[in-house]
């Protein structure tokens, strides 16, 4: 031990007692950065109260309801769209952004289901092979939406079940460095975000008029479903079935070269045989949602534009109409 | 044993807790009989250091054990008195084996013999195997040419394998941490607590916020052109300062809080004014041990051949850092660097903030040799850098309009608070005359941890040294 002869002994260490205090602090403000200030997560809470808001109103008169969840494939890609025989059913878009992880994507849906409605799941295979069901995004928007249960699936949770969940998503409510400074970089160069609440559409499609050079279109190659996620669907179509709610799953469109076109269906014929029997398939093309033309496409090999989201939801609406449950 | 990951101090505090109870719950004497402080440290030491790899593990055991073993066997018998230099490289032998064959075992067949070797190809190197080797390398030599006696094997576990060192040194030696080991005890003192906690908070500041941030914004495109690629090495050399800087002085700050003072490996090295200055401030305790055990060895500055021994220590130094040719090309460089710093440089009298700035773009020019590690790329990337038409006006326009686009400035802005950070360590000596003094009061403390809280990215990055 080194010599501490020159100072009077203390037992209470003044420094850690500091840094204590400094670390509650920090983590205070943490919460508040992340609460009000923090770019993505405000935008994605914005869009989500939105949502619910469109889907209370699209609910009014219909029998049944179709909520469509995933990120931002389904996003740009689902309008609302009444069934042509009788108009009782009727697809909701609840998209929001795939880096939310799909344990949240899911959890909003739940949370604004009520009894009798059907869930068409449209989550990217990428986000269904990820092994991670919940990204920083993800917790980062559940506490801003001050809602813990979209990440339990609890829609009546106990007072120390908030707790707890709250004190695992703790390390992960804060902003981190990027977040900071990329937002700090737009103020200074006074450029929007990639993503406004402005590109939502009063209906819930989201919209935009950027362009970009889709190259040769989406590299997802993911086949298979990570067994977090395979036990995520098997959870999630138990909870529907004892609600009396039906489960399916379509592809997202995704653009792709000519050259790839085949290897991307075998792919996407590969993964659909992996979904649980309890969740339904949603055959509606040969192709499998994998498109080579890029006129379909907006500013990613993902996003649809405005037009194709129509001919894309009539399209999915019929298939759901003929699979009957 | 990662000190950015969390599940190394939750460890660490489950051990220190068990431990304290049995401090406070068993007499003094028994403990005292047990040898209970050297052996709980070395159980706490190998269950960390269990916890990054088995092979990790095990090549430590072998390379303490057969350290330990050979050294007692030397000093015992009088073959060794016969045959010290001969006694000496046995030895070396047998502790560098492993390092030689874990760390430059595929470069040695693949690019000096030409002939690949596929098991080779896949072996990952033992963490703090170059660190430790080194320690037990200088603790054998001054043992043996010293005559000094042994310590007990429970000692001299501790002092080869003190945890919080033993990843990415400070490469510590004999005379100094040896009898702090001896005589170390497991003891609250808050004094301690408080001398190491800002270290602490220092270290994981650099790693944490810096280091890791410009990690997690260095993918910013900034084009091709000779800007970019020095724009790229500066924040290459900053975050492989901050990144060894950070571990070095977490380490500090936790063998101080248990009453251990190592070595301080880092002093300001990019307020250095010459590049002889640069590596008495960089890696010290490296730098020492290429100068007591190959440079005085091979004569030193009394040699007639001192500018071709400080050249074979540099180059040795560079493949230390990495089996490759860039490793021995950037030993290569800092060795010519110096050579010519002092058969020139040292003559001519410049001011002294030129003097820093011709050091500080020496070094960050050199840091292109250590990140690059396929030579075309080193090749062209130097090509480019040194090539006076790549610095035209159009060059500077492109190269701002890359800038001016948010991930070029995030990165831009980091840079500049990495140069706020040099700047305070360069006050710190000026006004203070005491390094990363600014660093260690109150109000920097609780700002570091602010910076700590709200940047440290989400995902995780490993120590750069880690892989050397």
């Amino acid at each position: 031990m080194h010599s501490s002869s020159k100072q009077q002994p203390y037992f209470i260490p003044r420094k850690l007692i500091v840094a204590v205090a400094a670390v509650i602090v920090s983590f205070g403000i943490s919460l508040l950065y992340i609460q009000y200030f923090e770019s993505d997560t405000q935008l994605w809470v914005a869009i989500a109260e939105s949502k619910s808001e469109i889907l209370e109103k699209q609910r009014a008169n219909q029998q049944s309801v179709v909520l469509v969840c995933g990120g931002s494939s389904t996003s740009f890609g689902v309008e609302p769209t009444k069934t042509e025989s009788n108009g009782s059913t009727i697809l909701v878009n609840m998209g929001l952004n795939a880096g939310l992880g799909s344990r949240v994507l899911v959890g909003y849906c739940l949370t604004n289901m009520e009894a009798e409605d059907d869930l068409l799941l449209m989550v990217e295979p990428g986000i269904l092979n990820d092994t991670e069901l919940i990204t920083a995004k993800g917790y980062q928007f559940c506490f801003a939406m001050n809602d813990m249960g979209l990440m339990t699936w609890n829609t009546n949770p106990t007072w120390i079940s908030k707790q707890l969940a709250f004190f695992k998503s703790l390390p992960y409510l804060r902003p981190g460095i990027s977040s900071v400074f990329f937002s700090l970089a737009l103020t200074l160069l006074q450029q929007p975000s990639h993503y406004q609440f402005e590109d939502l559409r009063h209906d819930g499609l989201m919209v935009t008029d950027h362009r970009f050079d889709l190259g040769d279109g989406s590299i997802d190659t993911a086949q298979t479903i990570s067994s977090e996620n395979l036990k995520l669907l098997e959870e999630l179509a138990q909870l529907l079935s004892h609600n009396g709610s039906n489960a399916t799953y379509a592809f997202p469109w995704k653009l792709t070269t000519l050259q790839n076109h085949k290897s991307s269906i075998q792919k996407r014929h590969q993964f659909s045989k992996m979904l649980p029997n309890r969740i339904a398939f949603l055959f509606e093309s040969n192709d499998m949602g994998v498109k080579t033309d890029s006129t379909l496409f907006g500013d990613s090999p993902y996003h649809l534009t405005e037009k194709s989201a129509t001919t894309r939801s009539q399209l999915l609406l019929s298939a759901y109409e003929d699979k009957s449950f | 044993m990662n000190f950015a990951d969390p599940k190394f101090w939750v460890i660490l505090l489950i051990g220190i807790t068990i431990i304290s109870g049995f401090r406070v719950w068993i007499p003094t004497r028994l403990l005292e009989n047990w040898r209970f402080d050297q052996i709980s440290l070395i159980c706490l030491g190998l269950i960390l250091l269990g916890t990054v790899s088995a092979t990790s593990l095990f090549v430590f055991v072998y390379v303490t054990c057969i350290t330990f073993l050979l050294l007692k066997l030397l000093t015992i018998t009088s073959w060794f008195h016969a045959h010290q230099r001969l006694s000496i490289s046995l030895l070396l032998l047998f502790q560098l084996w492993p390092l030689v064959l874990y760390k430059y075992g595929n470069f040695i067949c693949s690019d000096v013999f030409l002939s690949p070797v596929s098991s080779l190809q896949h072996l990952i190197i033992p963490v703090g195997v170059s660190f430790y080797t080194f320690q037990m390398v200088g603790f054998s030599i001054d043992t043996l040419k010293r005559r000094q006696p042994l310590p007990k094997w429970y000692e001299f576990v501790n002092f080869a394998g003190f945890f919080p060192q033993i990843v990415a040194g400070p490469i510590e030696r004999r005379d100094h941490l040896l009898p702090q080991i001896i005589n170390f005890r497991w003891k609250w003192n808050a004094f301690n607590i408080d001398a190491g906690f800002p270290w602490l908070i220092h270290g994981l500041f650099l790693k944490l916020v810096l280091a890791d941030g410009i990690s997690s914004l260095q993918f910013a495109d900034l084009g091709r052109g000779a800007y970019a690629i020095w724009i790229d090495n500066l924040a290459f050399g900053f975050r492989i300062y901050f990144d060894f800087a950070g571990y070095s002085f977490i380490a500090l700050g936790v063998a101080k809080m248990l009453g251990i003072s190592l070595t301080m490996n880092f002093a300001s090295p990019y307020c250095a004014w010459c590049i002889q200055d640069f590596w008495r401030r960089w890696h010290v305790t490296l730098s020492n041990w290429f100068r007591d055990y190959v440079y005085f060895p091979l004569g030193g500055s009394r040699s007639k051949l001192v500018w071709v021994n400080l050249l074979i220590v540099f180059v040795i130094s560079g493949i230390w850092h990495g089996a490759g040719w860039n490793f021995f090309f950037w030993g290569l460089y800092h060795g010519l660097l110096l050579v010519i710093y002092h058969l020139v440089g040292s003559k001519i009298s410049i001011p002294k903030v030129i003097q820093w700035a011709v050091t500080f773009i020496l070094v960050i020019l050199s840091w292109e040799f250590f990140r690059s590690t396929s030579l075309p790329t080193l090749a062209h990337n130097l090509a480019e850098m040194t090539n006076p038409s790549a610095y035209q006006l159009d060059a500077i326009r492109a190269s701002y309009r890359s800038i001016l686009r948010p991930e070029g400035l995030s990165l831009m802005i980091l840079i500049t608070g990495c140069m706020g950070v040099v700047f305070l360590e360069w006050l710190s000596l000026k006004v203070k005359n005491q390094h990363y003094h600014y660093f260690h009061n109150n109000i920097a403390m609780c700002l570091m941890i602010l910076a700590i809280v709200l940047f440290t990215p989400i995902t995780q990055n490993e120590f750069i040294y880690f892989a050397f």
